[in-house]
């Protein structure tokens, strides 16, 4: 009897998915002109507000003539590599990691600027406990500075914040990295695991936990250079469709004027998205253009090389290109 | 001599294609080498880090961390799992619980990890000692409660007492299941270790992995997933060593 019903089962799921699959396939024939697809990761972070989602919202992929399917979370550090792999076209976070694989051979061009840092937005910030007795960069000297992992912004923020402070040729050594889980920094820093942690964005839940303050923060050490996060392609598929990213770093510009100008309703369009309340979502500030600003590569390049996370230079030009966007044209033009 | 040739061939064939196989994607661009590096470029860097010593600090304290919780491990499982095989009563009330313990990741308790052992190397042995703990367990206990009864009826009937009813009726007969166990939890043990030593550590192969895969030093990272490759096989190698040195004695008392 179970193996009957069992069997019956299976028919229908097979037929079930034969019809998908048609339905599938006929709905793909329909659409015309077809519009190249531009596969994008989901944000991993859903409480920081991603532009991808803003300018899928407002209809500026298809308004610019590209579609854009989002293809699930991938960590971080994993951006890279899954645009190289070509499970994704488009990759981005921060822009330190992007130089770092382009220095390890991976074949990508960054082609738009995302988030910023400013003053009311810094890309990372770093927490201790109201108790603290760390104020300035001297106090930071002997402490354990707990961040997720080494190596760009986590690691290089604070030893140029006591550089600047303090006259000192090498930082590194001064304090104490502690390597803690994603998700777990907040139990480690209140445990007293670690005196200072470093995080991304500003954690609205920690602080609304309380009993904790901002110590600095990467406007702090390099003002508006420091956080840029910008998007990049697989060099092959610009070659294949350059329109397309035409396509994706004007609806991303847009995007970034949009919600510099609407925040609240952005806010709103993550949350119904990702199924949260719109103030658990964190907006940053975006440049409005697009345009990716020589300086905010060539900080990160320089610190990469004297920190040793790259061994030879890395010649920016190779790294970043503004020929895509439109905005960046216009302004050559005049 | 040729036999002992004709075994070596038997053994290393498939390892050997294996890497050609990976060298040919990598080296002929099947694949990226950004993501998949030629086997000889990621033997250069296991070189480098050989010729500055680097790879032999990692592996020490990965060693250390690992032989600690495992030893541990080993030292609680199989007593408690002796007592929980002989005594049922005991295994009727604890095994819902070890089941639940068992079933429950290690990844996600980092948050009680660091709770209870903070981010020092207690923490990273602790995890490495709760991943190592089932495997011997449970093949313990089922390795003393399938003791064949007839084997215990006849001992008792000939008056022996308890201590020497374990020592020459129920060891020898559960070894064999409990050296399975143990060298599951050995391979459970390294498998672990890359997780642990995500938990505040600055040095050891697990770190090593993980820092390299965020530098995107993709042979490096390769090296070192080689590595620990190379040491689980090693372990099991020993472990099944001594499974049949003890064998070899559990054989000539039956």
């Amino acid at each position: 009897m179970m193996k009957k019903f069992l069997s019956f089962f299976t028919d229908i799921i097979i037929l079930l998915l034969i019809v998908a699959a048609a339905a599938d396939f006929s709905a793909e024939g329909a659409s015309e002109p077809k519009l190249q697809k531009i596969r994008i990761p989901d944000m991993y972070d859903p409480t920081c507000l991603y532009l991808p989602y803003i300018a899928d919202s407002l209809g500026y992929f298809e308004e610019e003539g590209t579609k854009a399917v989002f293809t699930g979370v991938i960590p971080a550090g994993q951006h890279v590599a899954a645009v190289v792999a070509g499970t994704n076209d488009v990759g981005a976070m921060h822009i330190n990691r992007t130089i770092v694989g382009i220095a390890g051979g991976a074949k990508l061009k960054v082609v738009v600027a995302e988030a910023e840092t400013t003053k009311e937005f810094p890309h990372m910030e770093y927490i201790a406990l109201e108790t603290s007795d760390i104020k300035d960069p001297n106090d930071l000297s002997g402490k354990r500075v707990g961040v997720t992992s080494v190596g760009g912004c986590n690691e290089y923020t604070p030893y140029e914040w006591l550089k600047k402070a303090v006259a000192i040729d090498d930082p590194r050594g001064k304090f104490e990295f502690v390597i803690v889980p994603p998700g777990n920094l907040e139990v480690a820093l209140r445990t007293r695991e670690v005196d200072v942690i470093g995080v991304h964005g500003h954690p609205y839940d920690i602080f609304e936990r309380g009993g904790v303050k901002v110590v600095f923060d990467d406007y702090d050490v390099w003002a508006n250079v420091g956080g840029a996060a910008p998007y990049y392609f697989r060099e092959d598929f610009i070659k294949k469709n350059p329109d397309a990213v035409k396509a994706f770093v004007n609806a991303i510009s847009r995007a970034a004027e949009w919600t510099n100008e609407h925040q609240q309703e952005a806010r709103v369009f993550q949350a119904k998205r990702l199924n949260l309340e719109p103030k658990q979502v964190a907006v940053l500030y975006y440049v409005a253009d697009g345009i990716i600003k020589p300086e905010t590569v060539q900080m990160w390049a320089d610190l990469l090389l004297k920190y040793g996370e790259i061994k030879k230079p890395v010649d920016i030009s190779r790294v970043y290109t503004n020929e895509f966007n439109k905005n960046a044209r216009d302004k050559a033009q005049k | 001599m040729t036999a002992k040739l004709k075994s070596l061939y038997t053994k290393s064939i498939a390892v050997v294609l294996f890497f050609v196989l990976w060298d040919s994607l990598a080296r002929f661009g099947l694949v990226d080498t950004f993501l998949l590096p030629t086997v000889t470029s990621m033997a250069e860097a296991a070189w480098e880090m050989m010729k500055t010593g680097e790879l032999f600090i990692h592996i020490a304290l990965s060693l250390k961390r690992t032989g600690l919780g495992f030893l541990v491990a080993i030292c609680v499982s199989v007593p408690l799992g002796i007592l929980m095989g002989w005594f049922q009563k005991l295994e009727e009330y604890l095994d819902p619980l070890l089941q639940i313990f068992r079933n429950t990741s290690v990844l996600a308790l980092f948050p009680v990890f660091i709770l209870v052992f903070g981010l020092g190397e207690v923490s990273k042995s602790a995890i490495v000692f709760w991943g190592c703990m089932w495997p011997s367990l449970l093949n313990t206990i089922s390795g003393v409660k399938g003791v064949d009864p007839l084997l215990i009826k006849s001992a008792r009937s000939m008056g022996i007492s308890v201590p020497i009813l374990f020592q020459k009726v129920i060891l020898p007969a559960a070894l064999p299941e409990i050296m399975t166990g143990i060298r599951l939890s050995a391979g459970v043990a390294v498998i672990i270790l890359v997780a642990a030593e995500m938990l505040g550590a600055t040095r050891g192969l697990g770190y090593f992995i993980f820092y390299a895969q965020q530098k995107y030093a993709i042979p490096d990272m390769y090296a070192g997933i080689v590595t620990i490759s190379i040491l689980g096989v090693l372990i099991n190698f020993l472990l099944v060593k001594l499974e049949n040195h003890i064998a070899a004695w559990k054989r000539y008392q039956v």
